[in-house]
């Protein structure tokens, strides 16, 4: 069982749109399993109409919780917390649940010992079927932290299911940017597939991606979305990934028919065989070699 | 010797799991006494850091080494720090694993394989050095 | 006056939108008035910088502590592992380990230490650049390669623009990070209203709705709406907006002279000047928005 996680540092670059359509290509030659790792904006179900099977709630971490009736209104805890989530109002002390890191350092020092930690349920996940095949995806709740630990949850669900499946590949759509959540998505992965975009911002964004990706030592490989939108950039990536030995796997067209599949809940490979659709299948057809099968 | 093997259920007729930190359980037998204790992983619904606590555990249970599928490298480095041995073990029940070691079919795992300060030069730095590695290890590591 | 403009979904045009407005704001200001700030929370993908030049003249370095063990007084009870929540500190019979990468710096470890073996120690985890362009004040964090925790850069850029009387009685503007997770609620905090930008799509309507989940909900923000890449083709978005009595502060049609000028690094209120009015319409709805929700 093989691993290939898309990435693109910026965000809206194609990930999903690429992600879609490989998993289209894949679910004609073999089984696999599909995770959603953007855990803050998922996508990926939009395309693929989930049939939810299973779903739980995350526990990601915990919070404090002072008890008023116990507490000698010392300030310890807010004295010891370094995250200002605990609040004095007229000498009463309470907890912020949303800037609780939930480090628990206010219930150790507690001298009252009124301070208690319970467990704080920041998202959900879900065990789909789609058309193509399994789908984990997973929620977080609005405004939570512990994305990374929930993306490391799906991942590990994913795998799980794939193995119990015998799938060949799990496909993972990750989220932008480089923080915990993408280190979540890549590490472990046997290729990060990078989705750059040829504008200023897409060729700052892809570096530090591609620094994440050598960081944890998965292996990574480049396309280019939008292409024509700046031949001149797109160029540019071109000899930037030579210069690094780095894999370029082709150049992807802007063409409305993204938008149109998307519109249509369908994938691009699905809805068209134009020129961006010819285009994913030729890019499926350089990356299965090296997923090694 | 006592050896703790991961495992994907109780029991020495369990088959070994690919993982380590966050496997089900641990199986863990005394090869002298042929004892067989089942032990649950304290670390299976850790968010993060599954590696390294579930290793912490299985030293303090005073084991000599260790059998797993894989073993991610902070798991590793606390299992090295310790002085516990490691072996690598693809498939096959926690019975069959264990005398393999016995007669020494096993390959040991020396160090982790995924470096942890690799690249740490600069955002490019060490572009290119981790190609062709990464299969299977580190896993789990929530953040 | 603090104004931020976010999004749930990802290359929606934050930075884009961000840069003209802080630019358009820039020209207004006249003599007296304190120059207006334009702050990159994008910490992960900081790209404003790309766009407006700036004039570099600090730069600071964010830390984060890390515990250090000293052996020689560390008699290996266990209680700094048994108290950190994140499994950052294995302790073994004869050594106790430390994962910084895991530590999120609580400072628990060192205070429970019986032994006061624990020490804590500063570890770059990105940095907050400081600097001038044409009229504006701008600041940039950004987080180191490797790092996963995004929320104490960004929490630290606020920090230094606050230290300097950047907020005061001007304007700032900051350019959050995409999604709707803890470093967005950091970037939103403290702000007077919102501007979530978003595209006439399922994936952008998707993500535009837990983005005000976030805002509008979670922090009781007064939040507008930016539709970018408008091509008439989905009024799914509009018909939420409507229908959630969101106002629609600025639309930017779909248009290959704008993507052109955006992916060469050109702030769109200059590559293209016909686009100035509808930035100063749409910083003035935004500020009256704010203004509307003031105690």
């Amino acid at each position: 069982m093989k691993q290939l996680v898309v990435l693109g540092g910026k965000g809206g670059t194609g990930k999903t749109t690429v992600v879609a359509a490989l998993a289209q290509l894949m679910a004609t030659e073999g089984r696999l399993v599909l995770a959603d790792a953007d855990v803050d904006a998922p996508n990926l179900g939009l395309l693929l109409a989930p049939e939810v099977l299973y779903g739980e709630r995350f526990v990601g971490g915990s919070e404090a919780v002072i008890d008023e009736t116990a507490c000698i209104g010392c300030g310890t805890c807010q004295d010891v917390c370094r995250y200002d989530a605990v609040l004095a109002t007229d000498g009463v002390y309470t907890v912020d649940a949303i800037a609780c890191e939930g480090c628990a350092a206010c219930h150790y020092a507690c001298p009252a010992g009124c301070i208690d930690m319970e467990p704080a349920e920041s998202g959900e996940w879900y065990r789909s079927m789609t058309r193509l095949g399994d789908l984990v995806h997973a929620r977080l709740f609005a405004g939570q932290e512990n994305s990374g630990k929930l993306v490391s949850l799906v991942r590990h669900q994913a795998q799980v299911l794939a193995q119990d499946r015998d799938a060949r590949w799990v496909l993972i759509d990750g989220s932008p940017g480089i923080g915990c959540p993408v280190i979540a998505a890549v590490t472990g992965a046997d290729l990060a597939l990078m989705v750059a975009e040829p504008t200023v911002s897409g060729q700052h964004d892809l570096d530090r991606v591609l620094g994440v990706a050598a960081h944890f030592r998965v292996p990574a490989a480049v396309v280019i979305n939008k292409g024509d939108i700046n031949p001149g950039r797109s160029a540019e990536i071109e000899a930037y990934c030579r210069e690094r030995d780095l894999p370029m796997l082709g150049v992807l067209p802007y063409d409305d028919a993204a938008m149109a599949a998307m519109r249509q809940g369908r994938t691009v490979t699905e809805a068209s065989d134009g020129p961006l659709a010819q285009a994913l299948r030729g890019l499926w057809a350089v990356l299965k070699p090296m997923l090694g099968q | 010797m006592k050896i703790a093997v991961s495992s994907t259920a109780p029991g020495a007729e369990a088959q070994v799991s690919p993982i380590f930190g966050r496997c089900n359980c641990f199986v863990v037998v005394d090869t002298e006494t042929q004892a067989v204790a089942s032990l649950a992983n304290p670390a299976l619904g850790a968010s993060g850091g599954a590696g390294i606590q579930s290793a912490q555990y299985i030293v303090q249970q005073g084991v000599q080494a260790v059998i797993s599928g894989n073993v991610g490298p902070n798991a590793m480095q606390v299992l090295n720090a310790a002085g516990v041995d490691v072996y690598a073990a693809t498939g096959g029940t926690v019975a069959e694993v264990v005398a393999a070691l016995q007669a020494g079919q096993l390959e040991a795992l020396t160090g982790p394989s995924v470096a942890k300060d690799f690249g740490k030069g600069g955002p490019m730095g060490g572009m290119g050095g981790g190609r062709g590695m990464g299969g299977g290890m580190g896993r789990g590591r929530g953040l | 006056m603090r104004l931020v403009i976010a999004s749930g979904k990802g290359g929606t045009g934050k930075t884009l939108v961000a840069t003209s407005l802080a630019l358009v704001a820039a020209e207004r200001a006249t003599g007296s008035d304190a120059l207006p700030a334009l702050l990159d929370a994008d910490v992960e993908a900081p790209n404003v910088a790309l766009f407006v030049r700036a004039e570099v003249s600090e730069t600071v370095a964010v830390e984060r502590l890390v515990p250090v063990v000293n052996a020689a007084l560390c008699t290996h009870c266990g209680r700094c592992a048994e108290v950190c929540q994140f499994n950052a500190i294995a302790a073994l019979p004869t050594q106790t380990l430390v994962f910084a990468e895991l530590c999120h710096g609580c400072g628990s470890c060192a205070l429970q230490c019986p032994a006061g073996a624990i020490t804590e120690e500063p570890q770059p985890m990105g940095r907050v650049t400081l600097g001038q362009a044409a009229g504006l004040r701008l600041g940039e964090g950004e987080l180191q390669v490797g790092e996963a925790m995004a929320t104490p850069v960004i929490r630290a850029l606020k920090h230094e623009a606050q230290r300097r009387g950047w907020d005061g009685e001007a304007l700032t503007i900051i350019d959050a990070p995409p999604g709707t997770a803890c470093p967005v609620i950091e970037a939103l905090r403290g702000a007077d209203a919102a501007l979530l930008v978003t595209e006439p799509t399922p994936f952008g309507l998707h993500d535009l709705r837990m983005a005000v989940e976030v805002a509008r909900d979670v922090l009781g923000l007064p939040v507008g709406v930016a539709i970018n890449r408008d091509d008439g083709g989905d009024g799914s978005v509009a018909a939420y907006c409507a229908q959630e009595g969101l106002p629609v502060l600025l639309r930017l049609p779909l248009e290959r002279e704008i993507a052109a000028a955006y992916s060469d690094g050109q702030p769109l209120v200059t590559a293209l000047p016909r686009y100035r009015p509808t930035f100063e319409a749409a910083l003035d709805a935004l500020l009256a928005l704010a203004e509307e929700a003031q105690p």
